[in-house]
């Protein structure tokens, strides 16, 4: 949260000097505050000096606040500030219009302190809250592309994997909500690599029984890393690091799971992965053709992959190689793609 | 009436007198003590306001006397909600309670109505003005007694500009603009000035309060160019 001298950061906008002065009283112990006491010097402001909360009054000469409100709303640079209306007009309909433009919250004047106190410490927790979310994704996408790093130069398989991941997992019905975490989770499937010794995870050629041995455990190493927690994306992301290379049949690993044993997402990541693994150089091998690797996806049909899921790749495949085009390694492989 | 905005800036005089005390007060039909100091927080800040409301609402019934008679809807309604908010942060219960009766007539029978009602909402006005002006006959506006030291100058110009850049991100520094407000006043500044500087910040208008203490700021610049070495630090209480 932005915040100076350590207090949060709240823009106060009023025609009438008194209110900002009774909300000056009210706010000051705890809030680093700036005034506007009209629309057009609320937006400067709220653009220049990115306050961590708004308290608008709806009535104003030249700019209402709902106008200042929209306006808000409208720029990247502000349309995540919350805004709070303070008002004498205590009228339903003016409430309705309110939160139709973007504000948070209504407070009625006469203001009563221990109300707008009440209410904007619960919009800036809020805030808060969001924010940490923010930085929780922020690691776990560091997470994912740690591991990314450690075998691929750019790390933008993680970036390509979740795409069709999600893409897949709408076709199959997921909630967006269920998409959004499969997005931030899936990155970290391989985050157990970083427990695999160079030697092993770059060898150029094939794997010995020994290394694959060591291969075998990069599941349990990632879900062990990223442990148990009460996050369902952290929950998601454990669960498929620890099942992404299970297969349909029951001679996958770690666990040997079958069937619908493997949970879902276990079962999409596994097929967005390998499709990236094949269409992409790695130490040990070349890029295969789109075609070459759907043929291989459909061998593995039933085998190593659900069987339920392969068609419905194939059938996203336009958005699979619009995927490819944005976020392809090299350039020619982009013209490839897209010629 | 004394002047309650230009105290804010005011040098300060030896007084042993101090803002009426919470129990020497009781709430009246017109003013809400109890609600008034639970909003602004202590009664000095409080009666300090409803000082500062009682200089700037000596005309406001003429105003509102004015949009009446002249039909002037919009006019009247962008009063009422100013007025409302107001008086009622300031619980100014009797002339709070009245404008909401007339922004209900207003709101549902229109503007022609109020014309009969302008005798009662005047005297909501005279009466709360009055209550007011009777609170400043009891009161005397507690001043700081402490000594002034200068500062040196480039120390005040340094805090000057860094005010400015506050008031520039919209942010009021008010301790800080008191120790300025009393170091250009023993530098020379007069008093009308610091008035006026007083003003916009009560008024929240920093563009003005920016320019005015940057016309200060070059005053005491200039005069110290002029005569060098006159305003070194001192301690004018020695």
């Amino acid at each position: 949260m932005n915040r100076v001298n350590g207090n949060p950061k709240i823009l106060l906008v009023d025609d009438q000097p008194n209110n900002l002065q009774v909300l000056k009283q009210v706010l000051s112990d705890e809030y680093q505050l700036m005034f506007a006491t009209n629309g057009e010097k609320a937006i400067k402001l709220a653009v220049d000096r990115q306050p961590n909360l708004i308290l608008l009054d709806v009535m104003m000469p030249d700019m209402d606040g709902f106008e200042v409100c929209r306006r808000l709303k409208s720029m990247p640079e502000t349309q995540n500030i919350p805004i709070i209306f303070v008002t004498a007009m205590s009228e339903v309909e003016n409430e309705f219009k309110g939160f139709g433009v973007g504000a948070v919250d209504y407070i009625t004047k006469p203001i009563s302190p221990s109300i707008v106190r009440a209410r904007v410490e619960t919009h800036l927790s809020l805030v808060r809250v969001s924010e940490l979310e923010k930085t929780q994704l922020q690691i776990v996408h560091r997470l994912g592309r740690a591991a990314e790093y450690k075998d691929n130069e750019t790390g933008l398989h993680v970036i390509r994997m979740s795409h069709y991941s999600v893409e897949l997992g709408r076709l199959l019905g997921l909630t967006e909500y269920e998409l959004d975490l499969l997005l931030h989770a899936s990155p970290m499937h391989d985050v157990g690599k970083i427990g695999v010794p160079d030697h092993i995870l770059l060898k150029p050629g094939k794997l010995t029984d020994e290394e694959w041995a060591i291969m075998y455990q990069h599941p349990q190493i990632g879900a062990d890393i990223i442990g148990d927690h009460d996050s369902p994306l952290l929950a998601m992301a454990r669960e498929i690091a620890l099942t992404h290379h299970e297969k349909w049949d029951g001679s996958g690993y770690p666990n040997q799971l079958a069937g619908e044993d493997i949970p879902l997402v276990g079962r999409i990541v596994a097929v967005a992965d390998v499709f990236d693994a094949l269409t992409t150089e790695r130490p040990y091998k070349k890029a295969w053709t789109v075609e070459k690797a759907l043929d291989c996806l459909t061998e593995s049909t039933g085998s190593h992959f659900d069987p339920e899921l392969i068609p419905l790749f194939k059938k996203m495949m336009p958005k699979v190689l619009e995927i490819m085009n944005c976020w392809g390694e090299k350039e020619e492989e982009k013209k490839v793609i897209s010629g | 009436m004394a002047n309650v905005l230009s105290q804010k800036f005011q040098v300060p005089e030896p007084s042993d007198s101090n803002l009426l005390n919470v129990e020497e007060i009781s709430d009246t039909p017109l003013i809400n003590y109890k609600v008034g100091i639970d909003t602004w927080g202590d009664i000095d800040t409080f009666v300090i306001n409803l000082k500062k409301f009682s200089e700037k609402h000596v005309d406001t019934f003429h105003e509102f006397e004015t949009f009446v008679l002249g039909n002037q809807e919009h006019e009247l309604r962008q009063l009422l909600h100013s007025m409302r908010g107001v008086t009622g942060n300031l619980a100014l219960v009797l002339l709070y309670e009245t404008l909401e009766q007339v922004s209900e007539t207003l709101k549902h029978q229109g503007i022609k109505p109020l014309k009969e009602k302008l005798d009662s909402v005047q005297k909501s006005f005279k009466s709360t003005l009055v209550a007011i002006d009777h609170l400043g006959q009891e009161v005397t506006i507690r001043k700081e007694t402490s000594a002034v030291d200068l500062l040196p100058l480039s120390e005040l110009v340094d805090m000057s500009q860094s005010v400015m850049m506050q008031l520039q991100g919209g942010e009021l520094d008010e301790n800080h603009l008191k120790i300025l407000a009393l170091q250009y006043k023993h530098r020379g500044i007069p008093q009308d000035q610091l008035d006026f500087l007083a003003q916009a910040i009560d008024d929240f208008d920093f563009e003005t309060a920016y320019a005015l203490l940057a016309n200060i700021l070059s005053a005491v610049e200039e005069g110290e160019r002029d005569e060098p070495g006159q305003w070194q630090p001192q301690n004018t209480s020695r």
